[in-house]
């Protein structure tokens, strides 16, 4: 049987990162000694066995943001001037508090689950792998900026581990939540929209229930009229219908890609070196792809170690989805999922190396757009009728009322 | 007998209840095209629209 943890504890460092399932926060909290500390691992592993205190470890990891989690907010799709991703720091640290080097981080972002009752606007997006890393942190610390797509709470996996082994027993493993809020301009928006939707019931319940007046047209003209609602409705739904039997895919992303130059070439060389990226050239939403960079010698072709700078840009809107710039190291590789459906680039960049420039190799990939779950859209419909419903009826049941107390008064 | 179908026929599509379901109707087709359609170009039209309003999901 487990010992059970306690609740996850806020990092001091700031609001909306938090720290899961490691025992640190447990020994702290309890304020032990040395010697407290000491039995209550050796019961910890009298209870549940190496391999449960292998994956708390011994240390932890301290994330923070810029800008703070509280300034956050998701992605703006369609907006003007896309804000740059938010940068995350993540420093590994020892139990006394010291910073952890020599040791590499393995790094994965999962986005926030699904809500049954409110989608985001990236349905797909909801509960999928957003990036993973594995990179040397050779002071300890690994920085990268990542655009984060909706609001929600992420996790964040980390595993700490020995520089030169990595499939060795983590150091540190630990998992840490970013909780993004969601852009006020979205509540302001959806106030408007249930407003609109509730004068609409309204201004339909004045005439529809106009009780003893249903005279204002000739009947040849009201059928006329009730004719011509039920033919708008009939083309809406032909539409509409033909539309999701394609399959549902937008050809927004698809007509956008196919008007991209073709990839530029994912091998950069001079006379000695060799960079090379691989990975797919065609991505869908919702699903992350691995790639990999590496620098070789042009003439033996073994690996020379070296740093990396990575960015990933949309190329439709021109804005960040991610870099990084690593340490040094035989290669970098990451996996990433591209939220938006329309074309993304690829670049990766070393160093100058003995006089000579630095080599840089970029990738397209283009990204299939995935249209949300049927169940989902005919969920936030089913609110925005009932907006409608709710003014309609509500109008129709006030007149009525009102025609009842004027009868019997 | 024709004149008696006619009159409860019209006394049924004149009712408030089937009128308040046919506008209800109306009103929900609409609000589908506009902010969950997958028809290209109401999609495109209106895609800035749909991700800046809460709840309304899209790509």
């Amino acid at each position: 049987m487990r010992p059970s943890l306690s609740p996850p504890a806020p990092l001091p460092q700031e609001r909306g990162v938090r720290n899961h399932g490691s025992v640190p926060p447990l020994l702290r909290e309890r304020g032990l000694g040395g010697e407290g500390v000491l039995i209550l691992i050796i019961t910890l592993l009298f209870l549940s066995g190496p391999p449960a205190f292998a994956q708390t470890g011994q240390g932890k990891v301290l994330l923070t943001l810029d800008p703070p989690v509280r300034q956050l907010i998701p992605f703006e799709a369609e907006a003007e001037q896309q804000k740059s991703p938010p940068r995350f720091r993540f420093e590994a640290q020892d139990s006394q508090g010291k910073v952890l080097s020599r040791v590499r981080m393995q790094i994965k972002i999962v986005t926030p689950k699904t809500n049954p009752w409110i989608s985001t606007d990236f349905p797909i997006v909801e509960g999928t792998e957003l990036l993973s890393l594995d990179v040397p942190a050779a002071q300890g610390v690994v920085e990268f900026e990542q655009m984060l797509p909706i609001r929600g709470v992420y996790q964040v996996f980390v595993n700490v581990l020995p520089m030169q082994d990595a499939s060795a027993t983590p150091l540190v493993k630990q998992v840490l939540t970013v909780d993004v809020p969601e852009n006020p301009v979205k509540f302001r928006n959806f106030a408007i929209l249930a407003g609109i939707c509730i004068l609409v019931g309204v201004l339909g319940g004045a005439f529809i229930g106009r009780s003893g007046r249903t005279d204002i047209l000739p009947e040849a003209m009201r059928l006329l009229l009730i004719g011509l609602t039920l033919t708008a409705m009939a083309a809406l739904i032909f539409i509409n219908v033909s539309a999701e039997s394609q399959g549902g895919h937008t050809d927004m992303a698809g007509m956008a890609n196919s008007m991209l130059p073709v990839s530029a070439p994912s091998i950069a060389q001079d006379r000695e070196r060799v960079l090379n990226l691989d990975g797919v050239k065609e991505a869908r939403v919702g699903t992350a792809e691995s790639f990999q960079a590496k620098l070789t010698d042009r003439h033996t072709d073994q690996s020379i170690p070296s740093a990396f700078e990575v960015s990933v840009i949309n190329t439709e809107k021109n804005w960040k989805l991610f870099s990084i710039a690593t340490p040094v190291d035989d290669q970098v590789r990451w996996r990433q999922q591209f939220f938006d459906g329309s074309a993304h680039r690829i670049e990766v960049q070393t160093p100058p190396y003995s006089g000579r420039p630095a080599l840089v190799t970029k990738s397209s990939v283009s990204v299939e757009g995935i249209a949300p779950p049927l169940f989902v859209r005919l969920k936030a419909l089913a609110y925005l009728t009932g907006f409608v419903a709710l003014g309609l009826f509500g109008t129709i049941g006030l007149k009525l009322r009102s025609a009842r107390t004027g009868v019997s008064s | 007998m024709t004149t008696n179908v006619w009159r409860k026929a019209s006394a049924l599509t004149f009712s408030p209840t089937l009128q308040a379901l046919l506008f209800l109707g109306l009103s929900s087709t609409v609000l589908w095209t506009i902010y969950f359609s997958t028809y290209p170009p109401v999609h495109n039209a209106v895609h800035a629209l749909r991700h800046n309003t809460l709840m309304i999901s899209c790509h």
